[in-house]
């Protein structure tokens, strides 16, 4: 097929044209991939995530614009590409003449037309080597980057190895509690329930809250509170030869104390905060012991409030005694001895609680002002054996938050190192005053001050001289 | 639309040309290139300088150039005391039927070929004689001008030695040459053949070569060459560079070039770029043509600064440097393609 020069030098243009626009593209890919690769990484330093998006392709634009622009910046000329493929195809000028509009002498166009056979040979190529390898390593780059998973939630881990080690905790101390029995196989089961229930969670993906692990340690301490004083009501040494204690008070005396009272009618000389408790209490078979016996605290209040009650003398004896069948006087007897110190004629006198009452190596805080009636479980462990400032391990797999990990606390009198403040002019600057009396004063008239404030100046033969000389 | 020169034409106008080109070959052995460029020269009308050593055959040059074109040819030869009317010529007293008048008496100037013999020995006021000569093609004596006989052509010579007692040209005049060659010397084989063709150094006679018709012929088909927009553009571009005012004239411009080359060494490339290419057989010009003519063109029309010239630059140099600093193709591709 014959090849004409407007048309060779018009392949020659679009070709040129075609080069500039992918290289022109591919410099705006290189850097379009660069910085799309680099905002997720920034993203992800800053500690979020991108998610790839279909949108992302808009940034393909830009980069067709750029090349666009470049190939129309680089565009050549119809008369610079005849001067190329002139020279290319070693026509010594006659291209130029035929673009130029010079008609041609048949036998040079013959040389002219046979030489165009070779066009597709010299038309310009593009340098794949050259344009494409960095923008298809940014692109790998902005590819791998893109498909990075999302970072897992901060410390969530970290979150789930600390439930889960505080939960195995429980479950051994909760075992370690129902090997010694004497705990209701309605509460052993509850809890060996709740254990379950709460590993079953963890090993779901949902992770605990560190509030329900709080109540399940809760629930077996109390457990084990209530197993210890079972096993001393077993063993059949109830406070012989000692003051009663807290562990021998439980919900059911106290359900029956308070029974007893409501019976005799007694139970509006409660202060009312304690009335209010026993209210909450009451169910549709007096009271329930079990609603007591959750918040042992709640039950230590309520039989002190009683005592206290009849240590005032809000509880008439007779009326007691008239309204009262002996095995409820017993049960709110057994109450109301569980705090002596609340009883006229008590150890310790009427009106006058008892305060650090135990013994001297169990109750710490024997003699120290007083803290209220009862016992105070005041436990002066570091700060009353000298090691205040000693650093304290925390114990293993303790729950703590997730943001922090704690390496050990320390316990310091802060440093206090105060800075004498020696600018010119302030209070502690050094003879700040003497300056200022010897700036306003001229040299011969210091000696008479000096004098006239008791610094007196060594005596000199010349201070007459002086005088005579004012 | 403009027609080129048909490939006939093309033939007819280098035969005319090689014919000069063998005559002159075969009187000077050995100088192909200066054969060749001396014929570039007439073909495109402009006058030579030839530089070289004696002996290396400039005079004999320039005398077969002579007797090949069939031209009337005159030599002087410049000495210092050559006076302007000695080329010129001058009015002469004459009696012609009783009456006396002043009657012009041409020169030698007026002939077709001239050769100014030792140029650069002669006075300057004698060496401005021949610039109204060489430009105008024509004398003014004493408020009469005469037109020379055309062709008119002014070849030079000029011996780079014995410099004593010379007046080295004015640039104004060395512009007017067109080619300033050097003619360089022969080897030890060329010699040879010398001494064994030729006794005490006889050239061969010659022929004439081209009738006055024929010289015409020849000129007219060198004007038919073509020259294409962008060799005319890189020939330009080649000028322009010589001035070292301009901020893209190459470094070695900068530091060795007072004066850049007027547009009339433009104009002179051009023609001879379209003898050059008529004498490759061609209908227009190449780049080639214009690399091959821009030494001898340019050379003697930079003027090189004296610390150029102490440091050992020379012109021809420096147009080399113009040549490999200024591209034939102005807008190159993008860096994309090749």
């Amino acid at each position: 097929m014959e090849v004409t020069p407007a048309a060779a030098v018009l392949a020659f243009v679009r070709r040129t044209f075609v080069g500039a626009f992918v290289a022109g593209t591919a410099r705006a890919v290189l850097a379009i991939a660069l910085v799309a690769a680099s905002v997720p990484i920034a993203v992800r330093i800053a500690g979020g995530h991108l998610a790839p998006t279909v949108w992302w392709l808009l940034a393909a634009v830009p980069a067709l614009g750029h090349g666009v622009w470049c190939a129309r910046r680089e565009r050549v000329s119809a008369a610079t590409a005849a001067l190329h493929l002139d020279r290319r195809l070693g026509l010594r000028g006659l291209l130029l003449c035929a673009n130029e509009g010079i008609e041609l002498d048949p036998a040079f166009r013959g040389e002219v037309r046979d030489r165009l056979l070779d066009l597709p040979a010299v038309l310009p190529r593009l340098q794949w080597k050259r344009i494409l390898p960095w923008p298809l390593a940014a692109l790998l780059l902005f590819a791998g980057v893109a498909s990075v998973p999302p970072p897992a939630p901060p410390g969530a881990p970290l979150h789930r190895t600390a439930v889960a080690a505080e939960l195995e905790r429980l479950a051994e101390k909760l075992r370690s509690v129902l090997e010694r029995g004497l705990v209701p196989e309605e509460q052993k089961q509850d809890l060996e329930r709740r254990v379950e229930e709460l590993k079953q969670r963890l090993a779901d993906g949902d992770v605990p809250d560190w509030r329900d692990l709080d109540q399940l340690d809760q629930r077996v301490d109390r457990e084990a509170l209530l197993q210890a004083a079972a096993a001393d009501r077993r063993d059949g040494d109830p406070a012989a030869g000692r003051a009663p204690t807290k562990s021998e008070l439980t919900p059911e005396k106290v359900a029956a104390a308070a029974a007893a009272l409501d019976a005799a009618g007694l139970l509006d000389a409660l202060p009312p905060d304690a009335r209010a408790m026993l209210e909450a209490m009451r169910g549709e078979k007096g009271f329930d012991p079990s609603a007591l016996g959750i918040d042992p605290a709640a039950m230590q209040k309520l039989a002190e409030a009683m005592a206290q009650a009849k240590a005032t003398g809000r509880f008439d004896p007779a009326q007691l005694d008239a309204a009262l069948s002996p095995e409820q006087l017993a049960d709110l007897q057994a109450v109301l001895d569980s705090h002596p110190g609340a009883l006229p004629g008590s150890a310790g006198g009427p009106g006058v609680a008892m305060e650090g009452e135990g013994s001297p190596g169990d109750l710490p805080g024997r003699g120290a002002p007083t803290r209220g009636p009862g016992h105070a479980a005041l436990q002066m462990t570091e700060d009353a054996a000298g090691g205040a400032a000693d650093v304290l391990p925390l114990p293993p797999g303790a729950a703590t938050p997730s943001e922090w990990v704690p390496v050990g606390a320390r316990v310091a009198e802060p440093v206090v190192d105060p800075a004498r403040n020696d600018a010119r002019g302030s209070a502690g600057a050094e003879g700040t005053g003497g300056a200022s009396w010897q700036l306003q004063l001229a040299p011969r008239h210091r000696a008479v001050v000096r004098r006239f404030f008791g610094d007196a100046a060594p005596p000199t033969g010349n201070e007459r001289t002086g005088k005579e000389r004012r | 639309m403009t027609t080129m020169m048909t490939a006939a034409e093309v033939s007819r106008g280098r035969e005319l040309l090689a014919r000069v080109q063998r005559g002159c070959n075969a009187v000077l052995l050995g100088q192909t290139e200066l054969v060749d460029l001396c014929v570039i020269a007439l073909c495109a009308r402009g006058h030579l300088l030839l530089e070289g050593l004696p002996g290396l055959g400039k005079t004999e040059l320039v005398k077969t150039l002579g007797r090949l074109l069939g031209l009337s040819f005159r030599r002087v030869q410049f000495t210092p005391d050559l006076l302007p009317g000695d080329i010129t010529g001058g009015p002469i007293l004459q009696e012609r039927g009783g009456e006396r008048r002043f009657e012009f008496q041409p020169g030698p100037l007026f002939a077709n070929v001239v050769l100014a013999d030792e140029i650069n020995r002669a006075s300057p006021k004698t060496q401005s004689a021949l610039l109204e000569a060489m430009q105008e093609r024509s004398v003014t004596v004493l408020g009469e001008t005469h037109s020379l006989p055309a062709p008119f052509f002014v070849l030079a010579t000029q011996n780079p030695i014995e410099l004593e007692g010379t007046y080295p040209l004015p640039e104004a005049q060395l512009d007017r040459f067109l080619f300033k060659v050097e003619v360089p010397g022969v080897d030890a084989d060329v010699m040879t053949q010398i001494l064994t063709t030729r006794r005490r150094g006889r050239p061969p006679e010659v022929d004439v070569a081209l009738t006055a018709a024929e010289v015409e012929e020849m000129f007219a088909c060198v004007d038919r060459v073509y020259l294409p927009q962008a060799v005319a553009n890189w020939a330009a571009r080649l000028v322009a560079a010589t001035h070292p005012q301009r901020a893209d004239s190459p470094a070695e411009v900068k530091q060795s070039v007072r004066y850049g080359a007027s547009p009339r060494a433009a104009i002179a490339i051009g023609e001879a770029a379209r003898a050059s290419a008529l004498l490759q057989g061609r209908p227009n010009v190449d780049f080639a043509d214009v690399e091959r003519v821009v030494i001898p063109a340019l050379a003697h029309r930079i003027v090189l600064q004296h610390t150029a010239v102490v440091g050992g630059a020379s012109a021809s140099g420096v147009v080399r440097a113009l040549l490999a600093h200024v591209p034939a193709v102005a807008n190159g591709l993008p860096a994309a393609v090749r």
